[in-house]
């Protein structure tokens, strides 16, 4: 027999209020702003559009406002507004190399062409929790304590100090410095043609061929590296961060050097028919990331092999975390058998997805009473017949999760 | 591509750039404006973000961007505008500034707006990269003994 059951409105009704009252918090606290989460908790805003994989800055804000933070539903938000915008297209493609860059370093070459550049880094920050950024002194400071005892280098022009006047920086006059030129942060050359000039790595080359695009179909496995890379660019930080990881702790190890970690800003540009020529339609900030890892013959000379990872937005963690997975999962154009979880394709493709993992995870939590009453009238009746086959046992209703 | 295409090129490709503040700004300039109309009325889309694989390889489709585009027409001429994000306002802004570049009577008054705002925008750039310049590494070998060459 089916049972429909019906009601909750009002409950759901009311839980949405509460959400919205939990959302804005005490009203003694002033609301945040788009801005604010855009400029201030930036890297929120970058992962969500990497991983709702939508360049859209100002929306992924409102996206981070409105999930409370929690960045995977901000990220399902995300993906749920880009179905109601019209798709026009395919840009031209995006040229890396002439990124104006933010940071750009190399594991490999110490004295690269263009420099080491540490841009606004964590890298060498002592990882001690700043209490001059909170909100309130955590204790009075002694009269007449040095005001350099505190913090990790210096303030920025702007940041709020309590309870005084600010003082001039060293350096913040605004003026240039004599003297200082400063290297060109445009066209930096890439760290791996260094390597390429000598043959000793391989190169990359277009085919020409058009690229297929998991927004528009799905692809049966195997599937190309192009693939792979759509794929992998849009997929969970963190998935993508432990499976790294696990290559390194020996599961398919792939002895990466960071050949060129870049962080910066790189025009869009998109045909415009009527003008009959592409044009720069929006900027976008990418972090690129190449490794150059263990070599292999095959047959030749040998050489290296690469590992490659791109991400929107600023996301340094993810790219390096995606080159050495995407070098993983060629182990088998190496030969190099899949021995580690993160060489198995379809293990990795098919689980990066946090949105898909997160609905799937979580629908079950939706009312399973049929289901679960149908268990349940099983093992009382096991339990009333020891003697009992068991047939049926460890059989899932579940499916669709709708009964 | 010949010298008047490339100039449209780069005009339109400096409004894309530009704040909506700047826009703005530059649209003043050109008060009270021609009456114009939408061949494509301000919209926002999606384009996906074609790369290539290790910056110089073969294609692949790396993510979506919103933006913003608009036609309009005034006085016989076409302006295209496009824009960032969900931002139908520079869109249209971006569209009418390029169309003033096509008409003849104010093609040099658009010219000298755009150098004003390629200028702020150099500024902009600059000082950001100032800062970020001074990030850069300088090594320094050191010597392990007196005595010993190294």
């Amino acid at each position: 027999m089916y049972v429909a059951v019906k009601g909750g409105e009002k409950a759901i009704k009311s839980a949405h209020a509460l959400l919205s009252e939990a959302r804005r918090g005490p009203l003694d606290i002033p609301e945040i702003s788009q801005g604010q989460i855009r400029h201030q908790l930036g890297l929120a805003v970058e992962r969500v559009m990497a991983e709702g994989s939508l360049y859209a800055p100002k929306l992924a804000a409102l996206a981070v406002k409105q999930a409370r933070g929690d960045l995977v539903e901000a990220i399902f938000l995300l993906r749920a507004t880009r179905g109601t915008f019209p798709t026009w297209g395919y840009s031209e493609p995006l040229d890396s190399s002439a990124a104006r860059a933010k940071r750009r370093i190399s594991g490999t070459w110490k004295d690269l062409p263009g420099g080491q550049i540490l841009g606004a880094t964590f890298d060498y920050s002592h990882r001690l929790l700043d209490f001059e950024l909170g909100d309130v002194a955590r204790h009075s400071r002694p009269l007449g304590e040095a005001e350099e005892a505190r913090g990790e280098g210096p303030r920025v022009p702007g940041e709020r100090e309590p309870g005084q006047a600010r003082e001039r920086e060293p350096g913040e006059t605004g003026a240039q410095e004599p003297g200082e030129t400063g290297p060109s942060l445009e066209a930096l050359p890439r760290a791996a043609r260094i390597l390429l000039g000598e043959g000793l790595l391989e190169t990359e080359s277009d085919d020409g061929e058009t690229p297929g695009d998991l927004t528009r179909r799905t692809y049966p496995f195997p599937y190309s590296r192009e693939l792979r890379l759509q794929s992998l660019a849009r997929a969970d930080e963190g998935f993508l961060l432990s499976l790294a990881y696990s290559t390194q702790r020996g599961f398919g190890s792939t002895h990466p050097f960071v050949a060129e970690l870049r962080i910066g800003t790189v025009k869009v540009e998109f045909w415009a028919p009527e003008l009959g020529f592409p044009v720069t339609v929006a900027e976008m900030e990418i972090t690129e990331c190449e490794t150059v890892n263990q070599f292999r013959g095959n047959g030749g000379r040998p050489r290296f092999t690469r590992g490659y990872g791109l991400v929107m937005g600023d996301n340094e963690r993810k790219a390096l975390a995606l080159a050495m997975v995407e070098r993983a999962l060629r182990a088998p154009e190496y030969e190099e058998g899949v021995k580690g979880p993160a060489q198995d394709e379809e293990f990795v493709l098919s689980h990066g997805d946090n949105v898909e993992a997160y609905g799937f995870v979580s629908h079950v939590k939706l009312p399973h009473y049929v289901d679960f009453q149908a268990e349940l009238s099983l093992l009382r009746s096991l339990r009333e017949n020891p003697g009992g086959t068991g047939d049926g046992f460890g059989e899932e209703g579940d499916g669709d999760g709708a009964l | 591509m010949d010298l008047e295409l490339n100039a449209r090129r780069l005009r339109v490709d400096a409004l894309s750039l530009a704040t909506r503040e700047d826009l703005e700004e530059a649209i003043a300039a050109f008060a009270p404006l021609p009456p114009f109309s939408y061949l494509r009325e301000p919209e926002s889309g999606i384009v996906m973000v074609r790369a290539r694989v290790g910056g110089t390889g073969k294609l692949f489709n790396l993510g979506e961007i919103l933006i913003s585009r608009c036609v309009v027409e005034a006085r016989g001429k076409l302006g295209f505008g496009f824009a960032a994000e969900d931002d139908l306002k520079s869109a249209e802004l971006a569209a009418l500034l390029d169309c003033f570049g096509e008409i003849a009577s104010l093609a040099d008054k658009l010219e000298a707006v755009l150098r004003a705002l390629k200028a702020k925008r150099e500024r902009r750039l600059e000082a950001e990269s100032r800062k970020i310049a001074k990030t850069q590494v300088e090594f320094f070998t050191l010597a392990r003994g007196d005595d010993e060459p190294l």
